[in-house]
């Protein structure tokens, strides 16, 4: 069995989620919440007048370097899918995951063909066997505990082995972090 | 002091649509890879605006789309020649190119802080980290045109790859605005004491940012009623030129410096004001501890504002109702504002209720009560007191703010109201002990009572 693919876009994902949650320092309580409570936040509940925001924009837009806009803090109501609307955590886990999947599905195969795909067909030994226990072996330490619980990779495994489920529930519940 | 009693406030309704809500992967599908983006470069403070292009997008097909260009050495994701941009008419045919000014991206590193590839390999995560770019365009759009956006393989000219749905529209961009309206004004009151129908056309012509690439942003703005009557009382000209930029590099402090011409349109009532403004956010540290469970939570700093102003009147059209006031007048306002203020200590206060002592603070805990305050005074150096001292008038408001799920009448009474979002409907109880800028600083104190919906 071939390792667990690179992780480091993921890893990159939570190390931008951690500069989100930097430029609220200004915030006690932002500041003190655990990754996952922060990432799902309500950017509006955190980020409070317009020098708050303002202060989160500039912050942001010096590390990680995105260009926020006064509006993306509404179209985007939480740092989860601001965050995403830059960098998508969704497409990273798919690639990851697509990376070990049963043929036709990895690269070169389409990152759309193996979303649409059904669990079954992309994974047939399901959760209980390789190549999914060295992939989520390889997630585990890319992503922070908080955001990557036992219980949800129990509940992502659990989809995966639902007959007719399909691979795009598998990442979005992933990326949905909990 | 005058009370009022019962004054709604509704500071922003919002129906509850989320039992409607989509499953996520529906709403992950859903979304566009191409949006309008509008930001400010900081500290210049110019406005941008910007046609987002996320390249990592699965659902529309775009990362399929060039994963394969993207192993090819002609393949650069910040180069203008490898997107086209353009305007289709109804039909969506193209009906004319628009030109980039530049592709822009957030310089790429990763969590050890080493430079990091945006595009190359889009499809092997070990060397490429895809997200999106900016397309700046160099052209003038109007609100009502369509735009389409196509990905082009660079290493066969004219083949597209991947194409937008083309009905993207930009309502952000960098065009002047001008807003005229005409009206007719019944009975208006003229400046020599006699009323009559007038025509009226009121004129806003504003321009946020003169010039492009600039180290600071400098705004030009008109406002204008111009009436048939050269005795027309709102007769009015505005034209003010300013410019701003954040004071520091890295924490948000901008400041701006106008001037500002106004009068009515024969300019027999004319004066300049010079504007001098500057606001903040304060470096903020609360102390942990018992205080601040229990006492006094104040998580957020708070928001420095001061604004100074120099007025010189040239001519002054005196009537009944317009008094002589002085040719030369200065003013500099500081203020402060608290926004998010609690009082942990309050949750005791509702004993009978079994969730209000389960968090400690208040963050988690709808069953506090809330403060926000503002401060602030005015400083009159030409206008003296009956002492002969310097006129200074300070002024602030506190306001109590109490979550209606604080009322456990409410609970069961009001189910929507006070479900899952503590904060969705508050009680406002505010006391406000303010002047009046535009009426010689008249001095009001005054309580108010109110409900917010806040969404």
């Amino acid at each position: 069995m071939p390792p667990a693919p690179s992780t480091k876009s993921i890893v990159v994902w939570f190390s931008y989620l951690q500069q989100f949650q930097n430029a609220c320092s200004f915030n006690e309580i932002a500041k003190a919440m655990d990754p996952l409570t922060f990432a799902n936040s309500t950017v509006l509940k955190v980020l409070l007048s317009a020098n708050e925001q303002g202060q989160f924009i500039t912050a942001v837009g010096v590390t990680p370097g995105v260009r926020v806009g006064t509006a993306d803090l509404t179209t985007y109501p939480t740092f989860r899918v601001l965050l995403n609307h830059y960098y998508p955590l969704t497409t990273y886990i798919g690639l990851y995951l697509q990376a070990l999947a049963a043929a036709p599905y990895p690269p070169p195969g389409a990152s759309l063909d193996f979303w649409n795909a059904t669990a079954a067909s992309a994974f047939p030994g399901g959760s209980k066997v390789d190549p999914w226990t060295t992939l989520m072996a390889g997630l585990v330490p890319a992503m922070p505990g908080a955001c990557f619980t036992a219980d949800l990779q129990t509940k992502a495994a659990k989809t995966l082995d639902t007959a007719g489920s399909k691979m795009v529930d598998v990442i979005t519940q992933i990326a949905g972090l909990g | 002091m005058k009370v009022i009693l019962f004054v709604a406030r509704v500071s922003i309704i919002c129906v509850g649509f989320s039992a409607l809500a989509r499953p996520a992967k529906l709403s992950a599908q859903a979304v566009s890879p191409v949006t309008e983006e509008s930001y400010f470069r900081y500290p210049s403070l110019e406005p941008v605006s910007a046609i987002s292009l996320q390249l990592a997008d699965v659902p529309s097909g775009l990362l399929d789309a060039i994963a394969p260009l993207s192993k090819t050495a002609a393949w650069n994701c910040l180069s203008a020649s490898v997107y086209k941009v353009e305007v289709v008419d109804k039909t969506g045919n193209p009906a004319r190119k628009l030109a980039l000014a530049s592709v822009e991206a957030a310089p790429m590193k990763d969590a050890a802080g080493h430079p990091f590839t945006r595009c190359d390999d889009m499809s092997n995560l070990a060397v490429s980290h895809p997200g999106g770019v900016e397309l700046i365009l160099k052209s003038q759009v109007s609100s009502n045109e369509t735009i389409l956006i196509s990905v082009l393989d660079a290493s066969t000219p004219g083949k597209v790859v991947w194409k937008s749905d083309g009905k993207l529209t930009l309502k952000n961009g960098r065009a002047w605005s001008l807003l005229l309206t005409p009206q007719s004004a019944p009975a208006e009151s003229l400046t020599d004491g006699k009323t009559r129908d007038v025509g009226q056309m009121s004129v806003v012509l504003g321009q946020s940012s003169l010039f492009t690439n600039s180290a600071l942003s400098v705004y030009a703005k008109t406002s204008d009623l111009i009436s048939t009557d050269s005795k027309d009382s709102k007769s009015a000209f505005s034209a003010t030129l300013g410019f701003q930029r954040g004071l520091l590099a890295q924490w948000y402090s901008p400041w701006h410096l106008e001037e500002s011409m106004q009068g009515n349109q024969t300019a027999s009532n004319l004066s300049a004001t010079t504007t001098l403004g500057a606001t903040t956010l304060i470096k903020w540290r609360w102390p942990k501890g018992n205080f601040n469970k229990w006492v006094l939570q104040v998580p957020l700093p708070p928001d420095l504002t001061v604004s100074a102003m120099y007025i010189h009147r040239f001519k002054q059209l005196v009537t009944a109702k317009a008094p002589l006031l002085p040719s030369n007048d200065s003013s500099i306002n500081p203020s402060m504002s608290w926004s998010s203020i609690s009082l942990p200590g309050t949750k005791k206060l509702f004993f009978w209720n079994k969730d209000a002592g389960k968090a400690v603070g208040c963050s988690s805990n709808p069953y506090c009560l809330g403060l926000q305050v503002d401060l602030g005074l005015w400083y009159l150096p030409q206008d003296l007191t009956e002492s002969k001292s310097q006129r200074v008038e300070g002024y602030g408001d506190v306001s109590v703010l109490v979550p209606l799920q604080m009322l456990s009448f409410a609970s069961s009474e009001l189910p929507y109201f006070t479900s899952s979002d503590p904060a969705k409907v508050q009680i406002r109880i505010k006391y406000a002990d303010s002047v009046n800028s535009a009426n010689n600083y008249a001095r009001t104190k005054q309580w108010t009572y109110g409900v917010e919906v806040i969404k």
